[in-house]
């Protein structure tokens, strides 16, 4: 969910439920005013007839049962000892508005000070209608709807218009931050937003790539140089143990001790610098670059595997229909050749077919071989190989897989009935 | 001959100088910049094998001020990183080989015969082991005077056999002589042991003596019985 979603949906909480306590607050005001009103309004009436009465000898006809629903009767002709009043609220229906309809009626009783002897005691009632509280509440709650609807519409607006504009530094970084990659070796730098939370946020970001940079960096310079320097003890072993070997009257299990470490000395040495190949191109220490035929190169580097091909009675089907032209680093180009097409010929077994096909735009080179368990997917990753058990290093592919990163070749791998094939797709040739 | 190495690496110098004088040659060790400077310019070397990174500076500019004063020694570089560019401008300032560590001691040695043999003896000196001789330049080899014809793999593995007679030669470092560093060794040892068997055949047949024996599970020493 978006922030903006988010905080829309906690103030429309908040306004729903002000608004309903302010429903209730104004209908309850309104009411009361409107009881008072009323009350007061009876009250005037009550004292008005009351006067009327100080003066009048008699009672007119049209004030006994006058229209407004008061009525004034002749109680007694004496003083009562008590002349109690109350006021009360009765429902009377209306034929007109064929309904129920809330009245408020006040009875009292009135003896006038007029200066006569016969003292008579009025008993007089007087009503006014209530407004009618369910239509107060709808009307409430009509006008509280629409300017909750009001304020919800502007709040959205308001905010929609104010997140795209705050927000927009935010978004910024994140898509610098998107970006970033570590191995080009630079640092997020943003530009001042002017907001302090971004800012910070900026700031950390900056200051978390700039160490992500100067660690990778740094630990790249050490696997570099840890490499090299590993190979100078390497050496030592590997000579001492060619002198060794040199020493008369060896036994065969002593040459086989022997043999054993040099080779393992061989395989560490090889492997190392394998891991020291694809460090410097990650390194990007391979800048130089010229055009690569590739069907020249290919043509030279089998010259090269011939007598192996030869060898292991492979037979080669060679369809070089002009092959890419590439703008590479010449070396770089020979290794990736070298280590797919060792592959081919490793890979296959004795009678195999290898084929090599190349047009403007790929190069695609298969091989017979025992079917691969693993995910094809892992082969490109270091230190995987299709047979566990191989005394290879596992770092063919990546090699391949890191040189094609770096040029801008992208390498696939496919199995299909016995044939494993790697195809070589150049975006654009010669470019 | 005359030899200099400068390493600044004992346990490593050890090795080679072993090696090397067991070849007969007169060895010199100069540890530092400064010491192989000194030897370098003051006594006549056919030999030079120098690593790059030392103790007080590179061995490349001894490289050059050997060249300046017009020596006629051939130099090896040995160097722990593998890099191209130390590679061209060490060739570049007129040395002859580049050995990345490790190496095998079998092939410095082979490497710098072979210097030895083009800048001494302008490449036309004989190579000769019992009744087999050979013309390197020429690719000519000969049992009995009878010419043996060789391929290219076969001639490179007898000089490599050769160069190290006595010397008990591992399979790997065959493999790398052959094929360079690019090949999968543990691969190509069946290979190698078909063209071990195709040359043995080759001078068996005329008439030479058979002196590739087999170390059991190392590689193989070419030698006199």
């Amino acid at each position: 969910m978006k922030l903006l979603s988010k905080t829309n949906r906690y103030y429309i909480t908040a306004a729903l439920i002000v608004f309903l306590i302010g429903t209730g607050v104004c209908y309850f005001l309104l009411t009361r005013i409107m009881n008072e009103e009323v009350n007061e309004q009876l009250h005037t009436k009550a004292a008005a007839i009351k006067s009327d009465l100080d003066v009048m000898e008699t009672i007119p006809e049209h004030f006994i049962s006058p229209g407004d629903g008061a009525s004034i009767k002749l109680y007694c002709n004496c003083t009562p000892s008590s002349t109690p009043e109350y006021l009360r609220d009765t429902t009377i229906y209306s034929a007109d508005a064929k309904e129920d309809l809330t009245y408020r009626k006040y009875t009292f009783y009135y003896t006038p000070k007029r200066a006569e002897k016969q003292v008579s005691t009025y008993l007089i009632t007087i009503k006014k209608a209530l407004f009618e509280e369910d239509d107060l509440l709808i009307a409430i709650g009509k006008a509280m709807f629409f300017l909750f609807a009001l304020l919800l519409l502007v709040m959205f607006e308001v905010n929609r218009r104010i997140s795209k504009k705050l927000w927009k530094p935010f978004y910024e970084s994140i898509s610098r931050v998107e970006e970033f990659t570590v191995s080009q070796g630079d640092v997020l730098i943003f530009s001042p937003s002017g907001i302090q939370e971004f800012d910070e946020l900026n700031h950390v970001l900056y200051e978390m790539t700039r160490k992500i940079s100067e660690d990778y960096h740094s630990l790249k310079d050490f696997s570099e140089n840890a490499s090299h320097e590993i190979q100078t003890p390497l050496a030592i072993i590997k000579t001492k143990l060619e002198l060794l070997m040199q020493a008369e009257g060896l036994k065969e299990a002593q040459l086989k001790l022997i043999s054993d470490a040099y080779e393992s000395a061989g395989r560490l040495s090889k492997l190392n610098q394998a891991l020291i190949l694809l460090t410097r191109i990650g390194n990007k220490q391979f800048s130089e670059t010229k055009i690569v035929k590739f069907d020249e190169l290919i043509r030279a580097r089998l010259t090269h595997f011939k007598e192996l091909i030869d060898h292991k009675g492979l037979v080669l089907d060679l369809n070089l229909q002009g092959g890419p032209e590439k703008e590479m680093n010449p070396a770089l180009a020979d290794i990736l050749l070298s280590n797919l097409l060792g592959n081919a010929i490793k890979h296959n077994h004795p009678g195999g077919n290898m084929t090599i096909r190349t047009n403007k735009d790929e190069i695609s080179i298969s091989n017979t071989g025992v079917s691969v368990a693993q995910d094809p997917t892992h082969f490109f990753e270091r230190f995987r190989k299709g047979d566990a058990s191989s005394d290879s290093l596992g770092l063919g592919l990546a090699i391949v897989k890191q040189i094609c990163e770096e040029s801008g070749i992208v390498a696939s791998y496919s199995y299909q009935e016995g044939i494993h094939t790697l195809l070589l797709k150049f975006q654009s040739a010669s470019s | 001959m005359k030899i200099l190495l400068i390493e600044d690496e004992a346990a490593l110098s050890d090795s080679i100088l072993t090696y090397l004088r067991e070849e007969g040659h007169t060895c010199e060790l100069a540890t530092d910049f400064r010491s192989a400077g000194l030897k370098a310019d003051i006594y006549d070397y056919d030999c030079v094998v120098v690593d790059i990174t030392l103790p007080g500076g590179s061995g490349l500019e001894i490289i050059s001020d050997l060249k300046k004063k017009g020596s006629e020694a051939g130099i090896i570089i040995i160097s722990a990183k593998n890099s191209l560019d130390d590679k061209i401008s060490g060739l570049d300032l007129g040395a002859d080989d580049y050995l990345t560590k490790p190496f095998h001691l079998s092939e410095l040695n082979s490497r710098i015969k072979s210097i030895i043999r083009r800048r001494t003896f302008k490449g036309s000196k004989e190579i000769t082991f019992q009744e087999i001789s050979i013309v390197p330049e020429e690719m000519i080899v000969n049992v009995h005077h009878k010419p043996v014809v060789l391929t290219k793999k076969e001639f490179d593995l007898l000089i490599y056999f050769i160069s190290n007679q006595n010397r008990v030669i591992t399979k790997e470092s065959i493999a790398e002589h052959l094929w360079g560093d690019d090949m999968d060794s543990a691969d190509s040892f069946d290979f190698i042991y078909s063209h071990i068997k195709n040359l043995r055949k080759k001078l068996l047949e005329k008439g030479s003596e058979d002196y590739i024996q087999t170390v059991y599970g190392i590689g193989y020493k070419f030698a006199k019985k």
